[in-house]
């Protein structure tokens, strides 16, 4: 055990959840970082949810509970914890430019093609559900089915019909007929960045 | 992608244009998304937030037998007090085998996700905000 990184002394299972949380964090915390910022309504916001979820791991674990894939079980309690934000206080959904600027990929890409996407993403997010929408970002996190179903509490079988629905909905907008992934992931790297523009009354 | 999908894909980039350009365009994209390393100043904040917690836990009673009786209000209506005494009856001063003795009792009764979602409430209810 690293003595260094832990600054809790009171306890040795508090010591031992501190290291595991440590250990938790420095594997997951960065990706975990980058889906607050998508629910989130500004970057301090998605810390402060990325802080709370890890904070309640260290208690569960400090408390004995055996958490059996840390990864599915952190984005299950951010999502669930940034959706009670949401519901909370919905007109707080506003993004900041900065925000957004800061998440976009720093490509030279030309201006006519990124507005066309831009549209594009647009009639996609009316197009595919609630649960459709964020299946598919968990799915392009590297969440497997499984996991998703941990996170969304739902049945794996309903994760893999939800992830062909929305697949099917994104191939006719693709407007290729053969079965393209790449117009699929595009699609879905276009919704998770413009997700950030769109404004809650 | 199982190696069937992954073939007709292939077939259709040899054949098709624009998805070839589409693909040369995301990759180009993702290339720039290099995932940061563990951002230092959270660490600091999250290690920070778990001292407060573990400080302010020794003053308003988040150990022993405090913990064991706001635990037991909250599983008593399921399982009953008998039981509930039996659960909690081996469950050490300080705490660290709390969670992992009751959730799979619960689960016995309740189903493993019920149980889940049980424990979960009795950790805000008696851990987090008491």
């Amino acid at each position: 055990m690293d003595q260094d990184k832990t600054q809790t002394g009171s306890s040795p299972a508090a010591t031992e959840a501190e290291q595991a949380t440590v250990t938790v964090y420095e594997e997951f915390g960065p990706a975990l970082l980058r889906y607050a910022g998508q629910l989130a309504a500004s970057q301090d916001e998605a810390r402060d949810a990325v802080q709370e979820v890890f904070l309640r791991y260290f208690v569960e674990v400090r408390y004995g509970r055996n958490i059996e894939n840390p990864r599915a079980w952190l984005y299950h309690v951010l999502r669930n914890y940034l959706l009670d934000q949401i519901k909370a206080a919905p007109s707080r959904r506003e993004v900041q430019t900065a925000d957004v600027d800061s998440l976009s990929p720093q490509t030279d890409v030309n201006p006519e093609n990124l507005l066309q996407r831009s549209q594009g993403a647009q009639e996609l997010a009316k197009v595919l559900s609630g649960r459709e929408f964020t299946c598919l970002t968990l799915r392009g996190e590297g969440l497997s089915y499984s996991e998703i179903a941990v996170v969304m509490d739902i049945r794996i079988g309903t994760v893999g019909a939800t992830l062909a629905r929305a697949q099917q909905k994104l191939r006719r907008y693709g407007g290729c007929q053969n079965n393209s992934f790449t117009g699929i992931a595009e699609a879905l790297l276009c919704l998770v960045q413009e997700a950030l523009t769109y404004t809650t009354s | 992608m199982v190696e069937d999908q992954f073939g007709s894909v292939q077939s259709h980039l040899d054949q098709c244009d624009v998805c070839r350009l589409e693909l040369h365009r995301l990759q180009s994209a993702l290339g720039d998304q290099r995932e940061p390393g563990p951002d230092p100043t959270l660490l600091a904040r999250m290690q920070s937030a778990i001292q407060r917690w573990e400080n302010s836990a020794s003053q308003t009673g988040r150990t022993g037998a405090a913990v064991k009786r706001r635990v037991a209000t909250e599983i008593a209506p399921f399982l009953g007090p008998d039981a509930t005494d039996s659960i909690l009856k081996p469950v050490a001063e300080s705490g660290e085998n709390l969670l992992s003795s009751i959730e799979p009792v619960l689960a016995l009764f309740l189903g493993g996700r019920a149980a889940a979602h049980l424990v979960t409430y009795v950790v805000d209810a008696a851990l987090i905000r008491a």
